[in-house]
């Protein structure tokens, strides 16, 4: 009996991690949310280019791009690199 | 403070901790985000190794931890949870591998950083770590060597995590962040010099004594235990502690057995063993003088936790250890209540402490049923299994008022708790103790 419940906090738990990743990822999202407390501390190099026009960032700094991003940046969504590159 | 309200409290701290870096995160500027899937795999992997890092304290036997649900239980919830724990952990790079396809060149080592790899690393540590935790019987691992590579794995895990997550260096830039890591780290490493240095120390300092080893029925020993320079240990009947004999409490060979004594004499203590395993069948060639060290007591199989008119104990072979002392501890307090014991054995002559209960019958309100697997012809008694037919014959009709105790092999266990309820008991009114803590 006490190992049910033991069982059921354990998937209990695990529920309450993915809600709470889930609601920290929707805070953290500008697509979903935008949160106006919430300020970039690291300020990116600058754009030498137009942006306007050439919003696909990924297609000439992918990582098989001319000018490929660093390697920390892989995964980053092209709607991302301009909150810090401007 | 009740169980219940402390059940409930350590239950909210642990899930106030594991949610915490989470809470951290948000505090103060914060870098901004790079997509819900990114951000939700990141979430995960941070509360993930909370999880980890709090599996020091669940398997650490703090008492104030495990009293509210019993050690066996907290031991359970740390297997369970590990599972848990390994599943949301191995969905941080899922995720980001699903989500961001370019993620995917990690995977070969020539473009993995550094800081990838010990995360890598980290998660194949964390399956071995587990694999060997199941699969340790039915890959016949011996206990000792794999509690020692068990916590030198863990911690492994623990370091390479945190390398991890300082190497990619996101999120935990800041002075409260970096605390709050710092904070945690440093309460993981506590956990673990209090279990493996200060509970030793404390245990070197209050030794027992084997004063005796007696042979009782059914390849049984009773190692009678006799505190040197202490007051011994005060416990509460049907409760365990773990044992070392003949080695130092720093030791990593201890092994977990019921007090058979009665709780009203801590001046003597004794603990009863059956031969089963690799430990179990020396402690006959244990010398009367050799030193003894004691981790306990532990558990929350007492009758002392559950107040009723009587009580009923059904009993599977070495179960009766932790029974015989609740039933001496009943006598030397000159219980009235009815009492009724249902005892498995395979035979007559391998009833163990058939004698003492003989004694005891004379001194309680006490009947005593026994049931033999393996009679001899003129055997009168019950035979086979104890089942919901033996038990409907003896039970009084007030027998829901009544707490049931059951001890013994799991499978017997399950089969009792199912013949209980055909006999409509509610299981609240069922107490069990699993010696499974691997």
């Amino acid at each position: 009996m006490r190992q049910a419940y033991s069982t059921q906090l354990a998937i209990v738990t695990g529920i309450l991690v993915l809600f709470m990743a889930g609601a920290f990822a929707l805070i953290q999202s500008p697509e979903v949310l935008e949160s106006p407390g919430i300020t970039a501390i690291t300020a990116g190099q600058a754009v030498p280019h137009p942006i306007e026009g050439h919003e696909k960032c990924g297609s000439c700094h992918g990582r098989k791009g001319m000018k490929a991003y660093p390697i920390n940046h892989l995964g980053w969504k092209n709607e991302s690199c301009t909150k810090c590159h401007r | 403070m009740r169980p219940l309200l402390y059940g409930t409290f350590w239950i909210g701290i642990y899930l106030i901790i594991i949610i915490a870096p989470l809470l951290v995160l948000l505090i103060g500027p914060i870098p901004p985000g790079r997509g819900f899937w990114r951000e939700f795999s990141v979430g995960i992997g941070f509360v993930g190794l909370s999880m980890m890092g709090l599996q020091f304290f669940l398997t650490g036997r703090f008492k104030h931890i495990t009293s509210p649900y019993g050690i066996d239980v907290v031991y359970h919830f740390h297997r369970q949870i590990s599972t848990v724990a390994f599943i949301l952990i191995l969905l941080h790079p899922l995720i980001l591998f699903i989500s961001a396809p370019d993620t995917r060149l990690f995977l070969n080592p020539v473009f993995s950083p550094w800081w990838i790899t010990t995360g890598t690393a980290a998660m194949v540590v964390l399956a071995i770590l587990i694999l060997t935790s199941i699969k340790r019987k039915e890959w016949n691992i011996r206990y000792e060597p794999w509690r020692v590579t068990h916590a030198f794995l863990s911690i492994g895990v623990a370091a390479l995590s945190l390398i991890h997550i300082e190497g990619v260096g996101y999120y935990v830039q800041g002075p409260l962040k970096r605390w709050f890591w710092i904070g945690l780290v440093t309460a993981w490493v506590l956990s673990l010099v209090y279990v493996r240095i200060i509970k030793p120390i404390w245990m070197f300092r209050r030794p027992y004594k084997v004063e005796e080893v007696i042979k009782e029925r059914g390849k049984t020993w009773t190692l009678v235990l006799r505190p040197e320079g202490h007051p011994g240990m005060s416990f509460k009947p049907g409760q365990f502690a773990w044992l070392t004999v003949g080695k130092s409490p720093f030791s990593i060979r201890e092994h977990p057995f019921s007090f058979s004594s009665s709780s009203m004499k801590s001046e003597k203590m004794e603990i009863s063993i059956k031969e089963l395993g690799d430990f179990t069948s020396t402690v006959g060639e244990i010398s009367p003088g050799t030193r003894a060290y004691l981790d306990g007591p532990y558990g929350t199989f007492t009758i002392d936790r559950h107040t009723a008119p009587g009580y009923v104990f059904i009993v599977g072979g070495v179960g009766i250890s932790p029974i015989i002392s609740i039933l001496r501890t009943l006598a030397d307090r000159y219980e009235k209540r009815p009492l009724l014991l249902f005892y498995s054995s395979k035979t007559w002559e391998e009833v163990t402490f058939r004698e003492a209960l003989d004694k005891l019958t004379g001194r309680l309100n006490l009947r005593v049923i026994h049931t033999l697997t393996n009679p001899a012809e003129d055997w009168h008694g019950e035979r086979g299994r104890i089942n919901a037919e033996i038990m409907g014959r003896y039970l009084p009709e007030n027998r829901v008022d009544f707490e049931y105790f059951i001890c013994g092999p799991d499978p017997m266990q399950m089969a009792v708790k199912k013949a209980l309820e055909e006999l409509g008991l509610p299981l609240e009114k069922v107490q069990s103790e699993s010696f499974n803590f691997i």
